[in-house]
């Protein structure tokens, strides 16, 4: 009997710790529910108001995967644009499968961070959901057409992706890291831009597999539009059978939440090779080489980068460290059977041009952040957190006062550093 | 005696004092202490050591339980009253502990609100462990500690890719926040009390006062580590960030592809909190016990653990309101019972002292 009992109780327990660990009674047919996988955030036609949309994932057994667009215009919370969707769809949407958050050019004059607080507060969607701005409006951007048939959001977030970071072409920036360094002593940070341009033909005749075809202008109206198959549907209607070309090479900074100036994509490069997680990266350099004007593409292997503030006579000195292998990728003009084995062999000439070139941009970055109050080398913080007497004193000034000091150093791949 | 080896009071400290200090405290120090967080846990350690060394000591001088030095120094019935207040404070700081968890698994392990049932297999564990000898608890450290060793070093090793400790500084500069933080902080900080009950129940052998140090030294930098590198992370927006043992370790972009890998360690590491939660239960029931012997166990424990689910039942939304007492209130009650009235306990008579008992197998 003892055993029975202890047999039952044990049979129970395996149960509920199932319940406990599982949640297996509560999952969801990944067949038979929608995602929200992308959300853009736009400003609304009324004063104070937004216009929120989200890209909607559907899965499909036979078709893959299928996404719409949803619009809700003139509303005041993101909270409240959620609790839209519901009432209009009887569908509450979870984000947590949200990767991707894109702000329109229009929102970026107010402070971003009255919307994206929402998204920190209530932790609906992971820390580390990308991030950018786009020079068009979020709607329109989240109708864009991959050129390879993929919903929106996936292409974006491909580009933005963290091996997209690794080759220095785009500076990535994620929920966490945005609003950290927003909360921090120097209120700034900085996203990538998004340039969707319709560039690329689709061979395929609209590779874009989500439509949209929201209607603004209704006040206080929401929209939802159709979808597609997995590699067919239509672009925006602008671009015709023509898919889009998504460049976020462009760096976008904040100050106080606001949009205060932007980076190129000489500048983006060189802010990564310096300070972000940049390991290899791609650059193009004009050098003479035995009298010769030439345009090498140099693959650049960075092995040390350092960054380091110091306090000199109340000037704030801005150390950059780098050391990189480089090899010749190609150039403009072609060269002998023997110069194209030996690409890791790069003249002296090539390798001067792109220290002065990283120099060269790593100062004008310097130069913006001090016009635009965005301690983008994170200046502020690293003399709040070393010198904080000369913090309390100089605050409102040291991004102005920065100098910037260069080590800057590139070795042909076939030489010892 | 000797129901409880030194050796599992060892694994205690460092297996499974740390894991109620990696749910919601770090989220909600600094608020209190900004950035200055480990000066604040490091306040909060050393008091707590001070206690478990007089305790230590305490135990190298007399074999009695603690009710039994209360029984010599103030009789029967004061002892007991006395005894039953600390029972109190057990189950009181006990409640915090539960509910904790009861947030962190419904917002860390599942999609949607579960349902009220699915909290209840805690506290059938619960009652059955409650039901056991004092052994039980020295088992579950035997037991927990090289799952939290792995676990522990598994996501900080992962959450190691994305920090910058230099968050960390300047140092010193939230003031009296770093006190203000230490003192709201007490609900963590209880752990002190344990050896306590445990006294009469263990023998001092040689070198366990460095044993001892040495391991609760060991928990002590893991949750400093652990704070350390959470703030790195998450700098002020650690505030956002509650079930903080969910939110270390999920950036490691090599694991992207796959997943989140880091819940198979969340899952071992919320393991060893369910076995370190019920040791107040534990503690409170076996005191029950030792002032009623004639009491059956097995309804003693029961009735403890349903007023407990009772409690997190009704509380099942008020975690806010919970969290907002125990840090501004809390403190009071841990200041007596878990560290004044334990320093104070040196001074009860120690009584006889048993000799020759016969040593228990564990």
């Amino acid at each position: 009997m003892k055993k029975f009992w202890m047999f039952s109780f044990l049979a129970v327990f395996g149960l509920l710790l199932l319940l406990f660990f599982t949640n297996d009674f509560g999952i969801m047919d990944i067949q038979k529910t929608s995602f929200i996988i992308a959300m853009g955030i736009d400003k609304g036609q009324q004063d104070g108001t937004i216009h929120v949309t989200a890209q909607v994932a559907i899965p499909d057994e036979a078709e893959g995967v299928k996404a719409s667009d949803i619009s809700v215009e003139n509303i005041e919370t993101i909270g409240d644009a959620i609790a839209k969707v519901n009432l209009k769809t009887g569908w509450y949407p979870s984000l947590v499968h949200c990767r991707l958050i894109i702000l329109g050019k229009d929102v970026l004059s107010t402070n971003v961070f009255d919307n994206l607080n929402y998204f920190l507060e209530n932790n609906v969607v992971e820390d580390s959901c990308l991030i950018a701005t786009s020079n068009k409006t979020a709607s329109e951007t989240l109708k864009a057409t991959s050129p390879i048939g993929e919903v929106t959001a996936n292409a974006i977030s491909k580009v933005l992706s963290s091996e997209a970071q690794k080759t220095g072409s785009v500076s990535v920036s994620t929920l966490r890291e945005f609003a950290k360094t927003y909360y921090a002593p120097a209120k700034s940070g900085y996203l990538p831009t998004l340039d969707i341009r319709a560039e690329a033909d689709s061979a395929s005749g609209g590779g874009g597999s989500n439509t949209s075809d929201s209607a603004g202008g209704s006040s206080g109206g929401d929209s939802q539009s159709g979808s597609s198959g997995g590699s067919g549907g239509s672009s925006d209607s602008s671009s015709g059978n023509s898919a889009d070309i998504i460049d976020a090479s462009q760096t976008d900074l904040f100050y106080d939440g606001k949009f205060v100036g932007r980076m190129n994509g000489d500048q983006t490069l060189a802010f990564n090779i310096a300070k972000t997680k940049t390991h290899y990266a791609f650059a193009n350099v004009d050098a003479i080489v035995n009298g010769e004007q030439k345009n090498y593409a140099l693959k650049i292997k960075i092995v040390k980068k350092l960054m380091h503030v110091t306090m000199e006579n109340g000037v704030p000195v801005l150390r950059f460290t780098i050391r990189g292998r480089v090899n010749i990728e190609d150039s403009n003009k072609s060269t002998n059977l023997l110069g194209m084995v030996q690409s890791s062999n790069v003249p002296e000439a090539v390798l001067k041009s792109l220290e002065e070139k990283i120099n060269r941009n790593l100062t004008e970055i310097v130069t913006l952040s001090g016009q635009t109050n965005c301690d983008i080398f994170e200046v502020i913080d690293s003399v709040h957190k070393r010198y904080y007497d000369k913090y309390k004193a100089e605050y409102g000034t040291l991004l102005q006062k920065v100098r910037p000091v260069f080590d800057v150093k590139f070795l042909s791949s076939n030489k010892i550093l | 005696m000797d129901k409880i080896k030194i050796r599992q009071i060892c694994f205690l400290l460092i297996g499974m004092m740390p894991i109620t200090k990696l749910l919601m405290y770090p989220a909600i120090l600094p608020y209190y202490t900004q950035n200055d967080v480990l000066l604040s846990a490091a306040i909060n350690f050393i008091l707590q050591g001070v206690v478990i060394g007089f305790v230590l000591w305490l135990s190298k001088r007399t074999n009695c339980t603690f009710l039994q030095l209360l029984q010599n120094t103030f009789g029967n019935i004061a002892a007991s009253i006395i005894y039953a207040l600390f029972i109190l404070f057990l189950l009181l700081s006990s409640f915090s502990i539960i509910s904790e968890q009861k947030v962190f698994v419904i917002h860390t392990l599942y999609e949607n609100i579960p349902s009220y049932a699915n909290f209840l297999p805690f506290f059938i564990v619960s009652f059955l462990a409650c039901s056991k000898s004092i052994k039980t608890i020295g088992r579950a450290a035997d037991l927990c500690m090289p799952i939290f060793v792995f676990a522990f070093l598994a996501i900080i090793g992962l959450s190691l890719f994305n920090i910058n400790l230099s968050s960390i500084l300047p140092i010193g500069g939230a003031k009296s926040g770093i006190f203000k933080g230490s003192l709201m902080s007490s609900v963590w900080y209880t752990d002190c009390l344990y050896p306590l009950f445990f006294l009469g129940n263990f023998k001092y052998e040689k070198k366990s006062f460095l044993k001892v140090g040495i391991s609760y030294g060991i928990g002590a930098i893991c949750v400093m580590l652990f704070l350390a590198i959470f703030y790195s992370l998450y700098g002020d927006l650690s505030l956002l960030r509650q079930n903080s043992m969910a939110h270390i370790a999920k950036f490691t972009t090599a694991f992207t592809s796959i997943g989140r890998i880091d819940f198979v360690f969340i899952f071992a590491l919320t393991l060893v909190h369910i076995f370190y939660s019920i040791v107040p239960l534990h503690l409170a029931v076996t005191g029950i016990i030792d002032i009623f012997p004639k009491w059956n166990k097995l309804l003693v424990s029961g009735i403890v653990n349903l007023i407990m689910l009772v409690l997190v039942w009704f509380s099942n939304y008020d975690y806010a309101a919970i969290q907002h007492f125990y840090n501004g209130y809390f403190w009071i009650f841990a200041a007596i019972f878990a560290y004044i009235l334990p320093i104070s306990a040196i001074f009860l008579k120690k009584g006889r002292r048993a000799t020759n008992e016969k040593v228990l197998d564990v």
